[in-house]
């Protein structure tokens, strides 16, 4: 079986400045993997290369083995902020868009997550708090079945009852194969669900690293995490 | 241990310091000590221990393998895994985490400068003193 | 091929989401717009003609007609531009040039529909007036037989003429999403592009430079369009006389512009436009 993600001398450049430089990431099947780093970093330019919607950049990206982007976009599940509905759209017209688009979505598992996430179908966007939503687009993205899952700061500016579903979510609907890549600029509240971590700094990865072998080094994850940032903010 | 503190309806929360697959391993052991997982009865699903403990999956399969290889549990094909009927192994862990737990207050208690007899000897006191 | 069937679909029913409103708009102003100046007497309305009050309402719902496709046209030519820019639509695990294609097609599909819908409309309304109205019953049962009279006379020329400026209508129709789409598409590119200051002087340059040219593709076009849109209408009213010898030029030109740029489109979408970010 082909890796979920695979990323080859990644260079990205947005009016001639280098947002992406030099980037090699590989990720192993079954994993749950947090992409950290500051925030401007470029954790969503990247999620964005990945999923085919950024452009124009060199090196490879391959999805599963496939490197076209629309087969990319057909082996992975993005977050993605429902820009394209308008605001009075309710989320069983949403769900009708989602089934027909992708052949992967599976109504019974987005109405067990709706259920669990406590979603009415009937409510409209416009009527959803940040948390409600966040809720709709995890439900959303884990009913398609991909290789794999990239999570864009799913926990920004939510409050902790809606967090924990989400992370109870995680570990629920996550199939064994599939991997997950969520990105946040803090770890803590995500620390015991992650099998890695990959640390985002100076346009490039600079750490991929086990969880369990940083605790083994009896660190935290999040110390680990910040050390890499408190070493710049020192030299 | 301490690593663990039980919070109301069975809540933990891990040290992140630590390998959780190791606190995942001392937290059945205790489950298991104090009863509340049963000899020959099946132990909860990985999925179900993953999410009831909000941890990685992988990281439950883990502590299981090894608790395995230890003979605490044993699997049995497409059922899942069970606590051990082996009363000498159980006695074995329970010894093992008493030895543990008094390891480490003797360390500290040693730490502060009190010495074997007196660590005896206020600690009786302190019973005493206690179950009054 | 599946998926490209499923994304028309969804997109066909965004663009025609509107039409039933737009429709019922336009009956409710043609009838507000009929109501109040037949009953108020005012002298610019030939009561020759319009003696009947469907009459003047059949006048006035073609009128708007036109006015609402053009309107109609200009919602499609939008909503292809937001369908191209946003991430929501262009997460879906489509080839690019297939979406493209999709947009460009289901826009020209949902106008041809709504164009229907309007011609169904003024038939309808056309047949009520034809009963209330004997002026106006007699001068229909004229011009049928008008036509009829010179259909006999049709030849293949003619019948090439006419297929030939409907072909005409339907290109200029599809050269105008292509252009918008070739105006956004290459300035986003640029501004993407460019440093940042040098961006935006560029692009402005560049778009200056762009309308001004088609400004001129535009007058140049005029002459020809104007005799090819106009013959459909000379050739209802028998004014058949003009050769339109230009036609068949004009159409292969038509045509190999509309190539270049939906060619340029389809690059520039596939290779450099990217979809806004969706937060």
């Amino acid at each position: 079986m082909a890796n979920p993600l695979e990323i080859t001398d990644l260079v990205y450049k947005k009016n001639q400045k280098k947002i992406i430089t030099d980037l090699n990431l590989t990720l192993k099947p079954g994993k749950i993997v947090a992409l950290l780093g500051e925030n401007g970093a470029g954790k969503t330019t990247l999620m964005r290369i990945i999923s085919g919607v950024a452009k124009n950049y060199q090196g490879t990206v391959k999805v599963a083995g496939f490197a076209k982007e629309s087969e990319r976009k057909d082996h992975l599940s993005f977050t993605d902020g429902l820009t394209g509905f308008s605001h009075s759209v309710k989320v069983n017209e949403i769900v009708k868009f989602y089934q027909i688009l992708y052949h992967d979505f599976s109504l019974k598992q987005f109405e067990q997550l709706r259920k669990f996430m406590n979603l009415d179908s009937d409510l409209r966007l416009s009527e959803m708090s940040k948390g409600m939503k966040e809720k709709l687009i995890i439900a959303l993205t884990f009913s398609r079945k991909t290789d794999l899952y990239l999570l864009d700061e799913p926990f920004s500016g939510i409050d902790a009852m809606a967090r924990k579903k989400i992370i109870k979510s995680i570990i629920l609907w996550k199939q064994e194969k599939s991997t997950i890549l969520i990105s946040d600029h803090f770890v803590n509240e995500i620390a015991a669900v992650l099998d890695e971590v990959v640390i985002i700094k100076n346009k490039t990865i600079c750490m991929q690293k086990s969880t369990e072998e940083i605790r083994a080094d009896n660190q935290t994850v999040e110390d680990f995490y910040e050390s890499f940032y408190q070493r710049e903010e020192e030299e | 241990m301490g690593v663990l503190q039980p919070k109301d309806g069975g809540h933990v929360e891990f040290k992140d310091n630590i390998p959780i697959y190791l606190q995942i391993k001392q937290y059945l052991y205790r489950q298991i000590i104090t009863g509340k997982l049963k000899p020959g009865k099946k132990i909860p699903s990985v999925r179900e221990l993953a999410v009831q403990l909000t941890v990685n999956v992988n990281t439950v399969q883990r502590a299981l393998q090894q608790m395995n290889f230890e003979g605490i549990l044993y699997t049995k094909r497409g059922e899942g895994n069970f606590v051990t009927e082996d009363t000498t192994l159980l006695d074995k862990t329970k010894r093992e985490l008493i030895n543990a737990e008094l390891d480490k207050f003797v360390h500290s208690m040693n730490s502060l400068g009190v010495s074997d007899e007196q660590i005896l000897k206020s600690l009786s006191e302190y019973l005493k003193k206690e179950r009054e | 091929m599946a998926i490209f069937n499923r994304y028309f679909t969804v997109l066909f029913r965004l663009k025609t989401k509107w039409i039933s409103l737009l429709l019922i708009i336009q009956t409710v102003a043609s009838f507000a717009m009929t109501f109040f100046n037949f009953n108020n007497g005012h002298v610019y309305i030939n009561r020759q003609i319009f003696s009947n009050f469907f009459t003047l309402w059949l006048a006035i719902f073609i009128v708007q007609a036109l006015l609402f496709i053009g309107i109609f046209y200009l919602t499609t030519c939008f909503q292809n531009e937001r369908v191209s820019g946003n991430q929501t639509w262009r997460l879906i695990p489509i080839d690019d040039k297939k979406l493209y294609f999709d947009n460009i097609l289901s826009s020209f599909a949902a106008l041809l529909f709504f164009a229907i819908l309007e011609i169904i409309c003024t038939l309808i309304l056309s047949a009520v007036t034809f009963t209330f109205d004997g002026q106006f019953h007699s001068s229909i049962i004229e011009m049928f037989a008008d036509i009829g009279r010179h259909l006999q006379q049709v030849d293949l020329e003619i019948m090439f003429d006419f297929f030939g400026a409907l072909m005409m209508v339907i290109l200029c129709a599809f050269l105008g999403y292509f252009i918008i789409s070739f105006l956004n598409y290459s300035s986003r590119a640029l501004l993407d592009f460019l440093p940042q200051a040098l961006s935006k002087i560029y692009v402005r340059v560049i778009s200056v430079f762009i309308i001004i040219l088609v400004a001129w593709l535009m007058i140049k076009a005029n002459d020809v369009g104007l005799k090819i849109i106009s013959f459909p209408f000379k050739f209802m009213f028998g004014e058949t006389s003009g050769t339109n010898d230009d036609l068949a030029l004009a159409l292969l030109l038509m045509l190999l512009i509309n190539i270049l740029f939906w060619f340029f489109d389809t690059i520039l979408f596939s290779k450099f436009f990217e979809a806004r970010e969706g937060k």
